[in-house]
């Protein structure tokens, strides 16, 4: 069935996902580290839905986005493009999903965070993503709980969103 | 939500139809944890007896023929009918070079704000043995939760069709028209395991070509000797993308189901279905026991370099091995 050598590289790792083909900054690393960090105490990858609304997203930034995380090692679900804010909620519920990152903000985004919240859904990270230009820049008092912006092409960025998951977000 | 749920409130929330507990336990079905495995089987134990009452649907066909845009079709056409429907998906075969991107629910737009529908695509991480076996405990879970149409999409390769068609009660092939003379290599497998065949984007000016293929196929089939008095297999046409002929699809499922039923077939299928899924849930132990051995783990590597390097055959390697495991 298994090659020798897929199983030769299974059997040791037999509890991390293995990553490989990938050139590493100190930085990638780390991210690799703290993947399999989740995975051994969760048993799956940390999974991010990129939650997209009707306007303002084009899909080439929504596929290279999802590449992007996917190489880091998340596990991307993409929603589809008309969801309602609330929609995008019950997906994320129901795909069971650790974080969710918003290609857009403003009112979108805070109905977003309160559809989540009469979910009961308070163990879902939020964050919104930024073009390439802007920073990660803390909580924003207009918009409580999707406040948290992130670059995905910022490893730094990565980095600090999954350590901020492993211990804000307890589900499995 | 409290952080842990017991295996009761996860039996309770699934039984009550709550769609959060529902998502909660595939999770932990979908877990590679070894006390997440163990507590998701506990909960499909207590799940089985709530389960059983869905129709269960494969649907194959090679990559790009449409299977995806065809369950968005045939879903809404059922939702809009008033059943429930879980869709599930089968596909082992992703790099394990990074997470997976599920995208599904791009393909699936209405269908995944459907409120009577249940969309979960699964990271394809692991072997054809693990994902098969999650894929038939989240059914179970799924029908407890009062799904009654089970569509299981998979990639048209060998393995997983087989792995697919070992847990539904009927195995819908699509196919393409005029996909040309290899047509012949693939025709012959895929016409002993479908139970329905439609040749999909029947559209536009593939429409003709969609029925000169319907009657390739047709005298394909009545070239065979069927399986069964009850069921000869039919070829249809279809066009996910406009309709077209998804409701003759459906009734067609229909009719099989009701001829099965009343030949006693369905139950039969679904008693050889069960052997099955206890054998491998055996195999898959006793694999398992086997691997996390510590001392087949300590001696693998040695082995694998000795065996690469040629210094011992593998068969005795082999047998060292299992000697340690026993
Ligand atoms: N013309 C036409 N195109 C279709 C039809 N069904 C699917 N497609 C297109 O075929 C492509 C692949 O469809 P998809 O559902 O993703 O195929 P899958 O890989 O089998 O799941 C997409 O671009 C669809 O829009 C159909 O009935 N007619
Ligand atoms: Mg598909």
């Amino acid at each position: 069935m298994n090659s020798t050598a897929e199983t030769a590289q299974k059997i040791p790792d037999n509890s991390t996902p293995a990553r490989t083909g990938r050139r590493q900054t100190g930085t990638d690393d780390r991210i690799e580290q703290e993947i399999n960090r989740f995975f051994r105490t969760r048993g799956r990858r940390p999974r991010i839905m990129l939650g997209r609304s009707s306007r303002g997203d084009q899909r080439r930034r929504v596929n290279q986005v999802a590449a992007r995380f996917s190489r880091y090692g998340f596990d991307v679900d993409i929603s589809p493009a008309q969801a309602a804010p609330e929609q995008l909620a019950q997906m994320a519920m129901e795909n069971d999903v650790h974080i969710v990152c918003l290609l857009f903000d403003g009112t979108s985004a805070r109905r977003f965070s309160n559809a989540l919240m009469d979910l009961a859904c308070d163990d879902i990270a939020v964050v919104v993503c930024a073009h390439h230009t802007l920073k990660r820049c803390g909580k924003d008092p207009q918009a409580p709980t999707a406040a948290d912006r992130i670059n995905p092409d910022d490893a730094d960025d990565v980095l600090q969103l999954l350590k901020e998951v492993m211990t804000t977000c307890p589900k499995i | 939500m409290p952080k842990n749920l017991t295996p009761q409130d996860h039996v309770e929330g699934v039984l009550s139809h709550n769609r959060q507990v529902t998502a909660r336990t595939i999770t932990l079905i979908e877990s590679a944890l070894p006390e997440h495995r163990r507590m998701a089987q506990t909960i499909i134990n207590d799940l089985i007896p709530h389960a059983g009452k869905a129709i269960r649907v494969g649907v194959s066909g090679v990559p790009g023929v449409g299977k995806s845009t065809f369950i968005e079709s045939l879903g809404m056409l059922l939702v809009e009918k008033g059943y429930q429907v879980a869709v599930l998906a089968v596909d082992p075969s992703s790099s394990r070079s990074g997470g997976s991107i599920l995208g599904d629910k791009t393909r699936m737009e209405k269908l995944s704000l459907h409120p009577n529908a249940f969309i979960r695509p699964s990271p394809s991480s692991g072997t054809l043995g693990g994902v098969a076996q999650r894929t038939r405990e989240t059914m179970v879970v799924c029908e407890a939760a009062g799904y009654d149409v089970m569509l299981v999409e998979t990639v048209g390769v060998g393995q997983s069709e087989t792995a697919v068609a070992s847990m539904v009660d009927l195995f819908l092939v699509l196919m393409l028209a005029g996909a040309g003379d290899d047509l012949q290599g693939i025709k012959k497998g895929i016409l002993e395991i479908a139970d329905i065949i439609a040749i999909n984007k029947a559209d536009g000016d593939n429409i003709e070509r969609a029925k000169a293929a319907k009657k390739d196929y047709e005298t394909a089939l009545s070239l065979m000797n069927p399986e069964t008095p009850t069921w000869s297999v039919p070829v249809l046409t279809c066009s996910a993308m406009t309709m077209d002929g998804i409701e003759d699809v459906w009734n067609c499922i229909l009719d099989h189901r009701e001829k099965f039923t009343a030949s006693g077939e369905l139950a039969e299928i679904r008693r050889r279905q069960d052997v099955d899924w206890m054998r491998s849930l055996v195999e898959q132990e006793l694999k398992d026991r086997f691997f996390n051995n510590p001392q087949v783990k300590q001696r693998w590597p040695e082995m694998v370099r000795a065996v690469e390097k040629g210094n011992i055959s593998p068969t005795i390697a082999a047998e060292t091995l299992l000697s340690l495991g026993r």
